[in-house]
């Protein structure tokens, strides 16, 4: 009978050490990766010390200095009731991605259970991809208007509607894989144990069926940003007075051409998110992929 | 003892539904296996074999498959029970091995974790309990370190420690009948004959029986009691081993045989083949089923499709010139025995 002896353990933590080691050399040798992520953080670390990088609140009007272009003192200028264009586009940028990061979460939990449950059993796959279907049926930001015309235009109602949009495209996905890895042998073989199909389910198809979501969740975080942007633009989204930056570029469209920092900034914001989380996305599909990988067995 | 064999197959027939109507995979079979008795299944592919043995544990999806007869475990008729009295015998009265050691262990998940859940499944025990015997199984199955092995995961392990750890999972909650559909066939030749003798040990050890799936004959000869030999869904010859390579009677079986390369042969002689294929199952022959590609067959065989028919206590057959072959028993003993 053979002891493990330390010399074991430590060679075993010292393999570990090199696969985590090898991994992140993999991710820094992404150029899409390195590149979304660093938009991101800084996106992110902008939002975050908001309140001590502008004495301006995002809601404080002056009508006096109305309009007033970049400046030292307004470094985004000012909107058409005086109010500091860089404290509401920061405050503006945080609303998108609580709004993208709760949708993002969200539906791609729902998704996943949705999709799994429709691999596993035919007759709810039948229904539910039916509906589905009539949902994909609807242009994604007309169902979204729906929505919140329906239940009225606040940012939890929002968050909600859009998970109604983008929920059926995770379960799609995972459904994809979900079919696929239920045919594999180690399914059959787990059967062939007496496990349960909760335990097949949840246990050991789920896991198996999530590295297509993780990306799946990168896209659907850029889509929802640009979705709420559209709908505040439309005004069925983050109403007014509170800023959005959808709702900032809809005051802006009135004086596009008196005041262009009023329409720049908050679109330059929203694309720098955008790009960045699709940079990301895809960046991880590169990673995540197995057969891009050089750990190859 | 209530029941006369550990597991009795009564004219199990399993069909399936499909698009282009009921398709009959297994048409009445009808075989037995006793507690330390190893059973082989042999025959083509696409002959059922695998849906036998599929159609015992219930494998197959039940929606669109339809079993008739009866298959009997300690006198209880599985096709009979609900789904969670089959989750019972699952793993714990009746497992499986199946054949390809690299797909049937799921990737995200160490071995440990796996063969510890087989025993978790079917046994109440504490988390640490269901660990040692981890170890132990995979000691037993002949994993070199196991302390260190249950912590790797599948695509850590070659072909045969795969293998042998798919035969610890199967034995986690000792079985009584091991099911092994083609256990060796992934496996190159030495670590074949390592896991087939890992299997006899097994069963000499905990007296399970064992039904033992294959197309090689070789392995057939090497560790089974007695033999069932398939073609399109029926059993065709049944014999223990001994009688069925001294004497095979079905022109099939006859076929099989000759079909295997020798060490010592003639290198210019070329392999025999048995012509033609396996037919569609759309398409059954009207009488005998093997024949269209049968050297002796006669038009009594393609209109009347034979019974299968005990021609001695230990061998069944079924041809309508068995008796012929009977008599040519002698030179066939001399041709393929080697």
């Amino acid at each position: 009978m053979k002891v493990i002896t330390e010399r074991d353990v430590f060679s075993m933590l010292e393999i570990k050490r090199e696969h985590r080691q090898r991994n992140i050399r993999r991710f820094w040798g992404n150029r899409f990766a390195v590149t979304g992520s660093a938009i991101l953080l800084v996106i992110i670390l902008l939002v975050w010390i908001a309140p001590f990088l502008t004495t301006y609140g995002p809601l404080e009007v002056d009508p006096k200095n109305r309009l007033q272009a970049p400046s030292s003192e307004h470094w985004f200028g000012t909107d058409n009731f005086g109010r500091d264009l860089f404290s509401r586009v920061l405050y503006g940028a945080q609303v998108s991605i609580s709004v993208g990061f709760s949708v993002a979460l969200v539906a791609s939990f729902l998704g996943l259970v949705i999709g799994l449950l429709c691999a596993y059993y035919a007759i709810l796959d039948h229904v539910l991809m039916r509906i589905c279907d009539g949902l994909f049926a609807f242009p994604s930001i007309l169902l979204a208007i729906a929505i919140v015309a329906a239940m009225g235009p606040m940012k939890s109602n929002v968050i909600l509607a859009l998970v109604i949009v983008y929920t059926p495209s995770v379960a799609r996905v995972v459904r994809s894989v979900a079919l696929v890895v239920r045919e594999q042998i180690y399914i059959e073989a787990l059967r062939s144990q007496g496990a349960s199909a909760w335990r097949i389910i949840w246990v050991h198809m789920a896991p198996n069926s999530t590295s297509p979501l993780i990306i799946q969740t990168s896209y659907i975080f850029a889509a929802s940003i640009l979705t709420e942007a559209a709908l505040s633009f439309l005004g069925a989204g983050i109403p007014a007075p509170d800023p959005s930056l959808g709702n900032i570029l809809l005051d802006g469209k009135s004086v596009i051409f008196n005041a262009w920092w009023m329409t720049v900034f908050p679109g330059v914001f929203i694309m720098a998110m955008v790009l960045g989380l699709n940079l990301f996305g895809d960046g991880l599909r590169d990673l995540l992929d197995p057969r891009n990988s050089q750990t190859k067995k | 003892m209530a029941y006369k064999h550990l597991l009795e197959i009564k004219e199990l027939k399993t069909s399936f539904s499909t698009e282009r109507g009921v398709v009959t995979a297994v048409d009445g079979v009808s075989f037995h296996v006793d507690a330390g008795e190893t059973v082989g299944v042999v025959g083509e592919s696409g002959c059922g074999k695998s849906v036998t043995a599929e159609s015992i544990l219930r494998l197959l999806d039940e929606k669109k498959t339809n079993y008739l007869g009866e298959i009997c475990y300690q006198g209880t008729n599985l096709l009979a029970l609900s789904i969670d009295q089959m989750q019972q015998i699952r793993g714990n009265e009746i497992s499986m091995i199946f054949q390809d050691p690299m797909t049937s262990l799921n990737p995200v998940f160490t071995i440990g974790d796996q063969i510890a859940e087989a025993i978790t499944q079917h046994q109440k025990c504490s988390k640490q309990d269901a660990f040692s015997r981890t170890v132990e199984l995979l000691r037993r199955t002949g994993i070199p370190a196991p302390e260190q092995r249950v912590h790797e995961y599948p695509h850590e392990l070659s072909g045969g420690m795969r293998q042998r750890a798919m035969i610890a999972m199967a034995l986690a909650c000792q079985p009584n009948l091991l099911i092994a559909d083609e256990p060796t066939t992934a496996l190159d030749v030495t670590i074949q004959a390592q896991i087939l003798e890992l299997m006899q040990e097994l069963k000499q050890e905990s007296q399970m029986g064992i039904i033992l799936i294959t197309h090689d004959l070789g392995v057939v000869a090497e560790v089974c009691t007695r033999v069932v030999v398939m073609y399109l869904g029926q059993v065709i010859e049944e014999a223990d081993v001994e009688t069925l390579f001294e004497n095979p009677l079905h022109p099939y079986t006859q076929g099989l045989m000759k079909a295997v390369p020798t060490i010592d042969g003639d290198r210019k002689q070329k392999l025999h083949v048995i012509k033609g294929m396996v037919p569609s199952l759309h398409q059954i022959p009207q009488g005998c089923r093997f024949a269209p590609r049968c050297e002796y067959a006669d038009s009594q065989c393609s209109q009347e499709p034979p019974q299968l028919h005990a021609i001695s206590p230990k061998q069944k057959v079924r041809c309508w010139h068995a008796a012929k072959f009977m008599t040519q028993g002698e030179e066939h003993e001399r041709h393929h025995l080697d």
